[in-house]
């Protein structure tokens, strides 16, 4: 047999081995035997002083270009037996895993959603309006008459135009009613602006989230227990409720509600101020006067309405004691939520 | 306002401790607290007798001394201070006191004589800046109460918050009688009996009201000769609790009653009010009146004044003049009890920027008819201090008088509002509790007194109801009803809906200040004008912002000063625009701002770090608008005054956007690098698009790679825009894989490579229809773009 014709077997021969496709520890003993010192291309190579002198170098040349083929053959294979799953000789399943990285919902926007979504099951939609309002929305219709010292509970944000920066979403409560006939039945997120310092515990704005609902038969008590129902849903099953009397000028009666406190279960800590009680929102029944400035029969309907700070109950939740940390955006802050 | 405990104790019998006590009034709407007037380690210093003082046998200055703590034991105690004597009652930081500054007190030896314990001078006790001996205290006091007893008297301070509408209870007589409605029992009110003289007030004083709708009611009582002294100490510990400083026995005693009813008086030194006339009326533009505080007033016609019979001796309501003001010699005063209209009352105080006890009071609403009590009590008590005579009979100019407001009251309605089965007898004896006059069956006649101004309707009456009955006794129905009503999808879904989009996608989402400096409105769409702040917090928050890009620029700031180079933010926000023809005047349109910088993926031991560029942002957007809403967006280049490499976003024909490249070297940027966007969120976005299934095709794709050489001017967008126009209907997409320009490449060319995918939705395709578009399409970029075929793999 020629040597040459002994290359092109050796060529064909290597096709076969390789479509039988050795397991990793083959691939080796394959590299050995073709490549290997005492390997068979080798071998081959030393043949060449029995070639004619003429046809050396295509021998060579031919010898060095199968060698090569080889070579790369068995070394793509080897690759991909490493990467791949099945046979682990030679595989650190320990190495970490590809990072992909999550981004992160502020934790404002979190608390937010938590409570929308319980009031979504108590059948309430949800409403939006500007940030920007007239003074007649944010107060007069609100039955904050004008000169009196209920329009100082709200340090208010004036524009140059005359408008005010919305001190609470109440103003939505008036376009939804002005908009729409009784029965109305939904929640007002949304930004609110107060003209106060800025320190740990307070911000020049911060978010609600306000509740209406309007319609013959609502009663007080029916109030309680949606309230009740969402602290529960929220706080936890074992949360108490405290309804204390309180004063807006937009509802009548009106109520502070108190939570006991979920952090020390009532006993007094330093969040609750040893009190056992956390004040986590203000609600009441609508004021007749806010359902004439809408043209609503306060003899038909009556209707009731609740307001809470999502920043409140986020630094609760959270352990925050700074709202400031809510604005600066330290992504270092951002990602544990 | 801050209420004393033993104080409240003179007008009703309870049985209460100051927590019951704060317990109750919260649970009634008078929400309070205790309040410590003394610091904390005041509960470890206790009054203390020295038995017996001697000298240290090896120390001049020290003397040993034996002290009585009240626990029958005798405690040696070392003190350094000369005056320190036998038979004194002492102040004695006991053994576990902790100072303040953190000096806690131990048994000690000193000098080889041991003490238990330290006797205080006032600057220890940080009650004055007295360091020259040991503080002295009261001969009855007894020894082991604490100091915070002895100082008080044992007594009790609490803080009522109180909401504005509850005038009433600015007083503690107001407070005593919401506690006896609360309680079922009944107030003692002190009685204001008066030894006149026989010389007639009315004959030396007389009152004028020029403003009667200001001023409704104004009374006044001379007391003579008196004699300004010192409070007594009962009086100055039931102020102290009270929070207000003593000044002399007149001012103090004006102050009491002040507390005691609620109600404002105000004192005049007689000698210097001239005329022997009151006149009470509207101040004169510019007119000017220096206060009792030494400061300069310029007034304008909205401001109440009282007057003699030549100048301004107060603002009505609001402070008294520095010219009329009672001092260490005066001997006869004018006493003032009047009402003023709470509104005049407000203006004056927001005009003079001055809130007082009194103002306070008066902008809430005072009893018009409690005047001549709160008069008579305090004439009664000056002369008990002061001595003196009180002339017979007050000056009381009230020419219509105010009567108390009858409401009709439904108790079937109140129930149906509180949804409460409380009986009429019930609610009847609530109502008369609180000093009603009640008539009627199940619909009552309530008369209001006019103590109680925020009454005025029946659904005022159904909250009293409601708060003494306990809103904690309402009853919680089994059911409540809902309302049979669809809510529509709003556009807070879809915010929802790219919130979770983006931080699936790594982003960090912000929340930035929506109030920013006027001078800081970058031009990310154009000049918009601002809506600007008339009272602004500060110059840097004085209007509001127009995009997004000021808070973001803030918090990349914030965070690359700490090292964190590597951000993907986003803020989904509102921003505003000067609109007049909305009624707000502002037009205000919802943003979401992205911003990438750093690296998007680190270096991992597995894979190649990547860095942000603006093909990541227009990845991102695509992803966002085309595939999670189905809306097609593009991309149109274009010059913008603060980014590089800009380009416009568009929906459709509406430009809904701008991203580029920001630039380190760019100050109105704050030389910060990065890939900015900033997109106007349509508000109906993702709304209306409602998603059709196509059927998925059964027959095989065919994908062929397209390798064109061409000049390297040439964009991206006009070769894609090619091969779609000149495939056919079969090419489905077509993807650009590898861009190449360099070694192999003449200069002035560059290599891309596409691949291409074609697909038959009825039948296999034949490799010669394939063959014929793919020509076509090379055809295409021959003619247009002088391509030049590289290699068709
Ligand atoms: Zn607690």
């Amino acid at each position: 047999m020629s040597l040459f014709k002994k290359v092109d077997e050796l060529r064909s021969e290597f096709k076969q081995a390789l479509a039988s496709s050795p397991a990793l520890s083959d691939l080796e003993l394959l590299k050995q035997y073709y490549l290997g010192r005492k390997g068979i291309l080798n071998d081959l190579f030393k043949q060449i002083r029995d070639i004619e002198p003429a046809r050396k170098g295509e021998f060579g040349n031919l010898v060095n270009k199968l060698k090569q083929d080889v070579q790369e053959s068995i070394d793509t294979l080897m690759v991909g037996q490493k990467s791949g799953a099945g046979d682990s000789a030679g595989i650190d399943v320990s190495l970490p895993g590809v990072l992909y990285q999550r981004g992160n919902i502020h934790p404002l926007e979190q608390t937010l959603r938590d409570i929308k979504s319980i009031f979504h099951r108590l059948g309430f939609a949800v409403a939006e309006g500007p940030e920007i309002e007239t003074q007649w929305r944010n107060f007069d219709a609100l039955n904050f008459p004008p000169e009196h010292p209920a329009r100082d509970m709200q340090d208010t944000f004036f524009l140059q135009n005359g408008s005010v920066l919305r001190t609470h979403t109440s103003p939505v409560q008036i376009r939804l009613m002005l908009e729409d006939q009784p029965p109305i039945r939904s929640i007002m997120p949304g930004r609110v602006y107060r003209n106060e310092a800025i320190d740990a515990g307070h911000y020049c704005l911060f978010h609600q989230v306000e509740g209406l609902y309007v319609d013959e038969h609502v009663t007080h008590g029916e109030l309680k227990a949606t309230l009740e129902l969402f602290c529960r849903e929220y706080f936890g099953e074992n949360v108490k409720l405290r309804f204390r009397p309180s004063f807006f000028p937009f509802t009548e009666p009106s109520n502070e509600v108190d939570v006991s406190c979920f952090l020390c279960n009532g006993k007094g800590c330093r969040v609750c101020k040893q009190t056992g009680w956390l004040e986590i929102m203000g609600c009441g029944m609508v004021d007749p006067n806010v359902f004439s400035s809408v043209g609503y029969d306060s003899e038909k309907y009556t209707g009731y309405a609740f307001g809470m700070g999502v920043e409140r109950i986020a630094m609760l939740k959270y352990g925050i004691n700074d709202i400031r940390l809510f604005f600066e955006n330290d992504v270092r802050f951002l990602r544990q939520f | 306002m801050n209420i004393s405990y033993n104080w409240l104790k003179e007008y009703i019998d309870i049985d209460l401790t100051p927590i019951e006590l704060a317990e109750k009034l919260t649970d009634a709407g008078l929400e309070a607290v205790i309040v410590d007037q003394f610091p904390e380690f005041f509960k470890t210093i206790r009054v203390g007798h020295v038995i017996s003082r001697e000298k240290h046998p090896d120390a001049d200055k020290l003397s040993v001394c034996q002290v009585d703590l009240g626990d029958g034991d005798s405690h040696q105690i070392i003190c350094g201070a000369p005056n320190v004597a036998a038979g004194q009652n002492v102040a004695v930081a006991t053994i576990g006191t902790t100072f303040p500054e953190g000096m806690r007190i131990k048994k000690a030896k000193l000098r080889g004589v041991v003490s238990y314990g330290m006797i205080c001078s006032e600057s220890e006790l940080e009650l004055s800046d007295d360091h020259s001996g040991i503080m002295v205290l009261d001969e009855a006091a007894i020894p082991g109460v604490d100091m915070t007893s002895y100082l008080s008297g044992n007594d009790v301070s609490l803080e009522l918050d109180l909401t504005p509408d509850r005038s009433d209870a600015l007083g503690h007589i107001g407070v005593a009688r919401d506690l006896a409605a609360l309680l079922g029992k009944t107030i003692k009110k002190p009685e204001a009996v008066l030894a006149e003289s026989n010389e007639l007030t009315a004959d030396l004083i007389s009152v004028e009201i020029e403003d009667q709708a200001a001023c409704p009611r104004y009374a006044a009582r001379l007391v003579k000769n008196i004699t300004i002294s010192d409070s007594p100490v009962w009086l100055q510990q039931r102020l102290q609790a009270v929070g207000i400083r003593s000044i002399n026995n007149v001012v103090d005693a004006s102050n009491y009653i002040l507390m005691e009813t609620g109600h404002p008086l105000h004192t005049f030194d007689l000698r210097h009010v001239e005329g022997e006339k009151i006149i009470v009326r509207m101040a004169k533009e510019k007119e000017q009146i220096t206060t009792l505080d030494g400061k300069k007033r310029e007034l304008d016609d909205k401001v109440l004044l009282i007057c003699d019979g030549q100048k301004p001796v107060a603002v009505a309501g609001i402070m008294g003049g520095e010219n009329s003001e009672v001092k260490d010699d005066t001997t006869d005063l004018l006493l003032e009890s009047a009402y003023f209209d709470p509104v005049v009352v407000r203006r004056g105080a927001r005009k003079l920027q001055l809130a007082t006890d009194a103002s306070h009071r008066f902008e809430r609403g005072t009893d018009p008819n409690g005047i001549p009590y709160a008069l008579d009590r305090l004439a009664g008590l000056i002369v008990k201090l002061a001595g003196g005579e009180i002339t017979r009979g007050q000056v009381d100019a009230y020419p219509q008088k105010i009567n108390p407001v009858k409401v009709d009251f439904r108790v079937e309605r109140c129930n149906k509002v509180l949804g409460t089965m409380i009986s009429a007898k019930e609610m009847y004896s609530i109502l008369t509790g609180l000093g009603m006059d009640v008539s009627g069956d199940t619909t009552f006649s309530v008369t209001v007194p006019t103590f109680r101004p925020d009454i005025t309707r029946e659904i005022d009456l159904v909250e009293e109801i409601g708060r003494i009955y306990g809103y904690d006794n309402i009853p919680i129905p089994q059911h409540f009803s809902i309302a049979n009503k669809m809510s529509p999808v709003t556009p807070d879904i879809m915010r929802e809906r790219i919130i979770d989009h983006l931080a699936a996608t790594g982003f960090n989402q912000i929340y930035g200040n929506s109030l920013v400096s006027v001078d800081e409105h970058p031009t990310v769409f154009g000049d918009e004008e601002p809506l600007i702040l008339a009272n602004p917090l500060s110059r840097d928050m004085a209007s509001m912002r127009t995009s997004l890009m000021v808070g973001l620029l803030k918090a990349v700031e914030y965070n690359q000063n700490r090292r964190q180079a590597d951000l993907k933010l986003f803020e989904v926000g509102q921003v505003s625009t000067t609109d007049s023809s909305i009624d707000t005047g502002a037009r205000e349109c919802s943003h979401l701002v992205l911003f990438l910088a750093g690296e998007l993926q680190v270096k991992q031991w597995s894979q190649q770090s990547v860095a942000a560029d603006i093909y990541h942002m227009k990845g991102i957007l695509f992803s966002l608008f085309n595939d999670l809403f189905k809306e097609q967006i593009s991309f149109e280049s274009a010059d913008h005054p603060l980014l590089v490499n800009a380009l416009e976003i568009f929906l459709g024909q509406q430009r809904i956007g701008v991203l580029g490249d920001m630039n380190e070297k760019n100050a109105d940027t704050k030389n910060i690098s990065g890939v900015y966007c900033e997109v106007n969120l349509p508000p109906d976005i993702g709304l209306k698009q409602a998603i059709k299934y196509e059927k998925v095709a059964v027959f095989p794709t065919v994908e062929r790679d397209l390798s064109i050489l061409i000049d390297t001017g040439v964009l991206y967008s006009d070769l894609e825009k090619s091969i779609r126009n000149n495939a056919g209907k079969y090419l489905v997409y077509s993807r650009l894989y590898d861009i190449y320009e360099g070694k192999s490449i003449a200069s002035g060319k560059k290599s891309l490579t596409f691949r291409l995918v074609f697909q038959n939705q009825k039948r296999t395709l034949t490799e010669k229809e394939i063959d014929k578009d793919f020509k076509r399409i090379l055809k295409g970029l021959e003619g247009a773009y002088n391509a030049t075929l590289r290699e068709a793999i």
